[in-house]
């Protein structure tokens, strides 16, 4: 390196600096502009998938379907055979219906759950860069109302 | 858009100051940012259990960090282009805008984009040096608007547009209006369309990696419980929608070509009464990779699909495996019976049957079920898809038409070399991350050339592909060139690619070809009119002058026995490919009947001595067609076709390219007429005409076949001046042998002129002479080496009264 250390390090510590300060500008644009916006988008997402992993939409349009398919030789032409069929298929569709029923039940508190999240991450978001703000009025008002260790 | 664009560009506009500070120390403050954080988090965890209210100020810092870490990775990371751009600012990418310096010019353009991702891509890919491109590019600075004007062209036709301009876009555009590059693309041997296509494939790169790091719906945990249990196709069959049931994504089913074959099949499969396709090709276009992209295609959640095919499985069955599983026909039936009700129970299943015609034929490994497959397939209760050889249905379709009937057809065509590119640039990316090599783009459009012309038993884009593959292991870690690419043909097809002159030193195959007459004149005497006439068309065709569909070049010699035919083939195979080995000699007197045209294309495993067999091993060659005039006309009626377009079909209907072939086919038809019109003081030039007429008029050759080759050389008969000449020659070749045992033999002039009166017969012309010379110096010469009177170090000098004394032996 040809020019000094300490001149050196002093250019590019400024050049971080100046960089750094001008950019805040365009940090909190974005912050308050597409930055919120694409946490809509992500939160859209995070519904899409969760309904996805617990088959939300399928559950509710096979609801009575039967389970697995299991259901004694439907070919069975005696009446004794045909009324094991109907059964059998009845059983089925009766065990479908229940674990469906549980599945839905599952995937809509975990859907709820994630809209509390959502809704909190979206309150949340605006609050972000003002946080030291915030710790300072926490830190005044509430102070340290616990001692644990 | 570049009208409505202010094209200058702005240093302290907002996106470039972005650009800069990530490009400068937008990852170093990524990573400060996370540290502290995380840092300052758990300090104020820890002051707040120990009951210090300052803890909340600590932990709010923490929480602040996590401004610019997002900021940085969910902005900066990729900036985006303006929503509405109204400069040439506001839609240039990150990578470059943040390498621009204050003051900018083509040529500081260059060298401040020569560390960017799309400058190492064509670093890379192509071989383009960036400082060598910066000292060619002008400084002239107004020459900048030109650039970005033809950046936003370029980025206007791509394919997979990106929001932004890249920096091989533009290192592309300098390319293009600067006319000082052409040059180096020439030493590159690219173009600048080949550019534009590294361009397209640098983007389509980018996006294919945005695309796979997508998350991918498919169907969540309940998706299969409507679906039945199949313990036993799990058993004999394999599930191809395994694999993309937790995601995972492949590269072929984005290429748009099998996107819309898939787009077919799900038609076909949820329309209509038959629930069934049938995909026809040649092995290697690509049906099960369809196949692949289909069960793929099923599994996304997200895919506009009928909901009698969402979220069904793709099992293939293997014939080979159920025939193995049981000996007997009927418990093969009851098996394959049973898997079909299973996937008909399931109601989410459908078969994909692979080389389908091992299910309709009884052989090793394959046996006929048609009697219980056809009532399935044009029942259509059953969804199946079928893979099968274009020949072996055309074979089924003529035994069983029905069932050809009820089958809905697909077409798989081998992919033309726009295709084939667009995978290979796709499928590289897989085997240089399994064999950490690099292929270059010529490398690649080298692969779809040698692939195309040598590897004959698969389609496009298999051929491309495996030689790909296999040059993978060649380079060894290394940059994968054409040259790689030649020697992995040679290695793996025994095929001697090295005879290609594009491979070799340019300036050493000019020189070669100037002075062709001399090279030759060093191995053979005289007829010069045959090698003048051969070296000029060998001149014209290397000069770019040639019909790349047709051979180098195809000659008929025509005159008597021993005047050199057979000599100037195996001179030009030593002069032009490089050795005598480059010489395939057939004797067409042997090819005298009609069914011997199957003996001259048999297939290499049956008799590797075959044309067809030795020219595919080794197509860079001189091919000798001895006596021509005694083949059938069959015969003649096939090698019509090399001479038209330089390709030859063998037994198997495979192509061999005879396109990098010299073709001679000599005869002695004439020869009687020749020798009278020398003996009566004719020169060649005067009778060369006549002797093709005469030729016709008498029906020894078709004028339509004498019109097919590039020259008709004749040849006269030696005088016996020249056949001292050929003596010479005959004596350096001793000398050659004799080389070993370091002693030399001269023979006197009169004892030459003894030998040639011995060895000339005017019906065989100076075939004799080789055999006389033998017989007699070859003769002295170890009769004195065992006396002791010739030893190593030494020569000897044959006198006319030594040669005599020889001859009388």
């Amino acid at each position: 390196m040809d020019v000094p250390l300490d001149i050196w390090v002093r250019k590019r510590a400024g050049f971080v600096i100046i960089n750094t300060v001008m950019v805040i500008p365009s940090l909190l644009r974005w912050w308050y502009g597409d930055g919120w916006l694409n946490q809509l988008i992500l939160i859209k997402w995070a519904f899409i998938r969760m309904a996805d992993r617990f088959s939300i939409g399928l559950l509710i349009r096979t609801l009575f379907a039967p389970f697995r398919q299991i259901s004694a030789d439907e070919q069975a032409r005696t009446a004794g055979g045909m009324m094991n069929v109907i059964v059998d298929k009845l059983i089925s569709r009766l065990i479908g219906g229940v674990m469906r029923l549980i599945m839905v039940i599952v995937g809509t508190i975990s859907l709820v759950l994630l809209a509390v999240i959502s809704l909190i991450r979206i309150i949340l978001w605006p609050l972000l860069p003002i946080a030291p703000v915030v710790g300072v009025v926490l830190m005044c008002v509430v102070g340290a109302p616990w001692k644990i260790i | 858009m570049e009208n409505n664009l202010d094209l200058q560009v702005s240093y302290r506009s907002g996106r470039a100051t972005e650009a800069r500070f990530y490009a400068r120390c937008g990852k170093i403050a990524k990573i400060i940012a996370l540290a502290l954080t995380v840092l300052f988090t758990l300090l104020g965890m820890v002051l707040l259990l120990a009951g210090q209210s300052i803890g909340w100020l600590v932990l709010s810092l923490g929480v602040w960090f996590v401004v610019p870490v997002v900021w940085i990775h969910r902005r900066l990371r990729d900036l985006p282009a303006n929503r509405h751009p109204s400069s040439i600012n506001d839609i240039l990418g990150g990578e470059v805008l943040g390498h621009l310096p204050v003051d900018v010019n083509p040529q500081i353009l260059v060298q401040s984009l020569s560390s960017t991702s799309g400058a190492r891509f064509l670093t890379n890919r192509f071989g383009i040096s960036m400082a060598h491109l910066a000292e060619v590019t002008p400084v002239d600075g107004s020459l900048l608007t030109d650039v970005w004007r033809e950046s936003i062209n370029i980025w206007l036709h791509l394919p997979d547009r990106p929001d932004t301009i890249s920096s091989a876009v533009i290192i592309a555009a300098v390319i293009r209006l600067n006319p000082a590059t052409d040059d180096m693309l020439n030493n590159l041997r690219i173009s600048k369309e080949d550019i534009f296509a590294g361009v397209v494939w640098f983007e389509h790169i980018n996006s294919l990696a945005k695309t796979l790091g997508e998350p991918r719906l498919t169907g969540g945990i309940a998706r299969d419980w409507s679906f039945g249990y199949i313990p036993t196709l799990e058993h004999f069959g394999s599930n191809l929608s395994q694999k993309y049931s937790s995601g995972n994504r492949s590269i072929a089913a984005n290429l748009p070509s099998v996107r819309s074959t898939v787009a077919n099949m799900i038609q076909l499969l949820s329309t209509g009464a038959r629930h069934n396709v049938a995909l026809i090709g040649p092995l290697g276009v690509g049906k099960s990779t369809i196949v692949d992209a289909l069960a793929e295609t099923l599994m996304d959640s997200r895919a506009k699909l009928p909901s009698s095919v969402r979220f069904n499985q793709v099992f293939m069955l293997d014939a080979s495996m159920i025939v193995s599983a049981t000996n007997r026909r009927g418990e093969i039936e009851g098996l394959v019976n049973q898997l079909m009700v299973e996937a008909y129970k399931a109601k989410n299943i459908i078969l994909f049957l692979d080389n389908a015609e091992l299910f309709f034929e009884d052989g090793t490994g394959s046996i006929d079920l048609s009697n219980l497959l056809q009532p399935v397939i044009e029942g259509g209760g059953l969804k199946l898809v079928l893979a099968m050889d274009q020949q072996r249905f055309l074979q089924i379709a003529q035994a069983k038409p029905a069932l050809a009937n009820a089958l809905n057809r697909i077409e798989v065509k081998s992919a033309d070399q726009s295709k084939t590119m667009s995978i290979l640039e796709e499928q590289c990316i897989t085997i240089e991350y399994n064999s950490h090599c690099l292929f270059t783009y010529q490398s690649l459009t080298e692969a779809y050339r040698l692939s195309s012309r040598y590897i004959n038993d698969v389609a496009q884009p298999r051929a491309s592909l495996q030689l790909l593959e296999n040059a993978a292991q060649q380079a060894n870690g290394g940059v994968v060139t054409p040259a790689t690419m030649a020697a992995t043909i040679e290695k793996t097809l025994g095929i001697k690619v090295g005879g290609d002159l594009s491979y070799g030193d340019a300036n050493a195959e000019r020189e070669k070809l100037l002075n062709l007459e001399e090279l030759i004149h060093q191995r053979m005497i005289n007829q010069e009119s045959a090698v003048r006439a051969v070296s000029s068309a060998l001149r014209r065709a290397r000069a770019g002058v040639r019909n790349e569909k047709r051979p180098i070049g195809t000659f008929l010699f025509l005159g008597p026995t021993g005047v050199g035919k057979t000599e100037l083939a195996k001179s030009l195979a030593a002069v032009y490919f490089g050795g005598e080995d480059h010489l395939v000699r057939i004797d067409l007197n042997e090819y005298v009947r009609a069914e011997d045209v199957a003996r001259l294309i048999a297939d290499g495993a049956t008799d590797p001595m075959s044309l067809s067999a030795q020219v595919r091993k080794n197509p860079f060659s001189v091919v000798l067609l001895d006596e021509i005039e005694k083949a059938h006309p069959n015969v003649l009626t096939t090698l019509l076709q090399v001479l038209d377009e330089g390709i030859l079909r063998d037994i198997n209907n495979r192509e061999i390219s005879f396109r990098d072939t010299i073709l001679i086919a000599t005869s002695n038809a004439g020869a009687e007429q020749i020798r009278q019109y020398i003996q009566a003081g004719y020169q060649i030039e005067q009778f060369s005409q006549q002797i093709q007429d005469q030729l016709i008029s008498s029906g020894e050759f078709k004028p339509e076949f004498l019109n097919r080759f590039d020259e008709i050389a004749v040849f006269r008969p030696l005088t016996k001046d020249e056949l001292v000449q050929v003596i010479d020659l005959i004596l350096v070749g001793i000398n050659e042998n004799l080389a070993n045992q370091k002693v030399f033999v001269a023979v006197d002039d009169n004892a030459k002129r003894a030998l040639v009166e011995a060895g000339y017969d005017p019906r065989l012309g100076a075939r004799p002479m080789r055999r006389v010379v033998q017989r007699t110096v070859e003769n002295i010469v170890a009769d004195k080496m065992l006396r002791g009177q010739l030893v190593p170090g030494s020569g000897i000098r044959l006198t006319l009264a030594d040669i005599q004394e020889s001859l009388a032996k």
